[in-house]
């Protein structure tokens, strides 16, 4: 039943960085990514790695949960190693198979392999985040990171609150589509036979009664929110307030440890792209 | 002895004085207040047919009012009128003396003016039921402890503690509407509306919500508008409001309206359950009383008494 929750990919569990603060997450997260397009060698790829292992063993989220996460891309990497090993034009020392145009070299393997790892690295990363982090308290830190465009009249309050009303009907909406589904199929509706142009067309007696359906609780809600004293950012306060606590360091300098790590390494060692 | 008898003298004048000024005041807080006045109400939503014609209703604070009426009858327009959701085409519309036509009254009429609606799931704004409660007294501008507070409350006096960091989408519809009404209750409003709040749930959850909105009649003197068109809901009110056509067509005690079955049945309602039989059964020559009966349980005692003689 916790599906409002769990949408998304949120792994319940009490863990260091569970209870770490979203935006430090968030921000981390952001390093972390750029941090991963910085690496210019396997050696950095090793450090982060190591970085990976030790937010996964502090997020107390099982290693094959991590891993699935991987499924919704394998596709992508599959698909850029395949290209990387034919058609990588780069300088190369061996060939191993040559065919008009399309070789595989030693290069080709290596960039190839690189790529896989970079974009893995860049899934798992981010689905730390996700695991730990519910979408509540996601939405909740994006909008405290993005206080400051306040001074350059973005209406941040407003668009936090469009993002935790959309999360908040996730299930509402799904429950209904479920609904509607039923009633179509009682009608006679078919929805899994016919090719893909067919179910494409078959989802229009779904869309239309839900997009409708969508729009009469939208009225309702406004109507509950007006009746609620609801009028826009000003003289608003806040309830909940984010809290940096001692873990929120403890990461941060983690991190900046990674970060000295990579940038050292990066000069160390040749580079491979 | 002369000082000593004038110093007893002003002394009991004095206190006499006094008791006579706390019984006035007393007397003028017992003095019921008018809460909400409607005054020759017309709306139309769509300039042909009125929704409300040339209503005019008095509620005073700490009533118990259900608000009876078939669909169409106007009586959820009255509820949004009285919010200032809608504003009248003619008449006036006053809240605690505030007119529900001025713009800039709108926003304390509506902090004193808490509506519940009839969709749990379309009400809630937040996934939590904790961060949903404190959407009303956040946007009255409460302070952070304040808020907490009347959440704690809220909670409490809704009976939906145990539910303050689940998400609203893992309740039942009587749970969600307690909610609903625990988000209302944060603002501290003096007048609650339900808005056929209990038609979408099922008899248990029904109980719920009638339940704790009695208690919040009876203990914190909330002034309370229930619409609906469940007659048994009626029977709890201090006083019915039968609508039909836009027009109050009958007003008193539920005993009072109950009486009169042919009028009910002219504005498109039955008697309760409970009644109609007592009635029908009467009108047979089975003898279950002279005191007519509202509930399915006292008919059952009744039935039950009757049997027994037999």
């Amino acid at each position: 039943m916790a599906k409002s929750l769990s949408f998304g990919q949120y792994y319940q569990a009490k863990s260091f960085v569970h209870s770490m603060d979203p935006r430090v997450k968030l921000l981390l997260l952001i390093a972390y990514l750029v941090t991963v397009f910085v690496v210019s060698n396997f050696f950095g790829f090793a450090l982060i790695g190591a970085f990976l292992v030790l937010a996964i063993i502090f997020s107390r989220v099982p290693v094959f949960t991590v891993l699935k996460s991987m499924k919704g891309i394998l596709f992508l990497i599959i698909f850029t190693v395949i290209l990387n090993v034919f058609f990588y034009s780069g300088e190369y020392d061996r060939v191993f198979i040559e065919w008009g145009s399309v070789r595989v070299t030693d290069s080709s393997l290596i960039f190839a392999a690189f790529m896989a790892l970079r974009l893995s690295m860049l899934v798992l990363g981010s689905s730390i985040l996700t695991l730990t982090t519910t979408p509540v308290e996601l939405t909740d830190g994006i909008e405290s990171l993005l206080y400051p465009l306040k001074l350059i009249k973005f209406p941040v309050h407003e668009l936090a609150l469009i993002m935790s009303i959309a999360l908040r009907f996730i299930p509402t909406l799904s429950d209904e589509t479920q609904r509607i589904i039923n009633a179509q199929k009682a009608r006679g509706g078919d929805f899994e036979s016919g090719g893909l142009i067919a179910r494409a067309k078959a989802m229009i007696p779904i869309l239309i009664p839900l997009l409708v359906s969508s729009f009469r609780r939208a009225e309702e809600l406004g109507d509950a929110m007006d009746a609620r004293c609801y009028s826009g950012s000003k003289g608003r306060t806040r309830y909940k307030r984010l809290k940096l606590g001692y873990r929120d360091g403890v990461g941060f300098v983690v991190f900046a440890i990674v970060l000295a790590g990579v940038i050292y390494l990066n000069g160390a060692f040749v580079a491979l792209v | 002895m002369l000082v000593k008898k004038l110093y007893k003298w002003y002394n009991n004048t004095w206190r006499k004085i006094k008791k006579r000024n706390l019984k006035k005041a007393f007397c003028k807080k017992k003095e019921k207040m008018s809460a909400v006045k409607l005054t020759n109400v017309c709306f139309s939503y769509d300039d042909e047919i009125n929704a409300v014609n040339n209503l005019s209703l008095e509620i005073n604070q700490g009533e118990y009012i259900v608000v009876l009426g078939r669909n169409g009858s106007g009586k959820s327009t009255v509820a949004k009128l009285i919010n200032g959701l809608i504003t009248a085409q003619s008449g006036s519309v006053e809240v605690f003396g505030l007119n529900a036509a001025n713009k800039s009254d709108l926003f304390e009429i509506r902090k004193s003016v808490g509506m519940v609606f009839q969709n749990p799931d379309n009400q809630m704004v937040a996934t939590i039921v904790e961060d949903d409660i404190a959407f009303g007294p956040e946007n009255i501008g409460v302070s952070r402890e304040q808020i907490a507070q009347r959440i704690e409350f809220a909670l409490n006096a809704t009976g939906t503690l145990s539910f303050r960091n689940r998400p609203s989408s893992e309740l039942s519809g009587g749970q969600k509407q307690r909610v609903a009404i625990a988000g209302v209750l944060a603002i501290n409003p003096k007048i609650l509306i339900l808005d056929e709040a209990t038609s979408m749930l099922d008899p248990v959850g029904r109980e719920e919500v009638i339940g704790v909105i009695k208690k919040l009649n009876k203990e914190n003197g909330l002034t309370v508008i229930c619409v609906t068109h469940y007659m048994e809901e009626a029977l709890d009110a201090d006083r019915v409001i039968v609508m039909d056509g836009g027009k109050v067509v009958m007003s008193g005690t539920p005993e009072q309206i109950f009486a009169c079955e042919k009028r009910i049945e002219e504005c498109g309602l039955s008697l309760p359950r409970a009644a109609y039989i007592y009635n029908r059964l009467k009108e047979r020559g089975v003898d279950l009383g002279d005191q007519q009966v509202y509930t399915v349980k006292e008919l059952a005692d009744r039935l039950c008494e009757l049997f027994a003689k037999i």
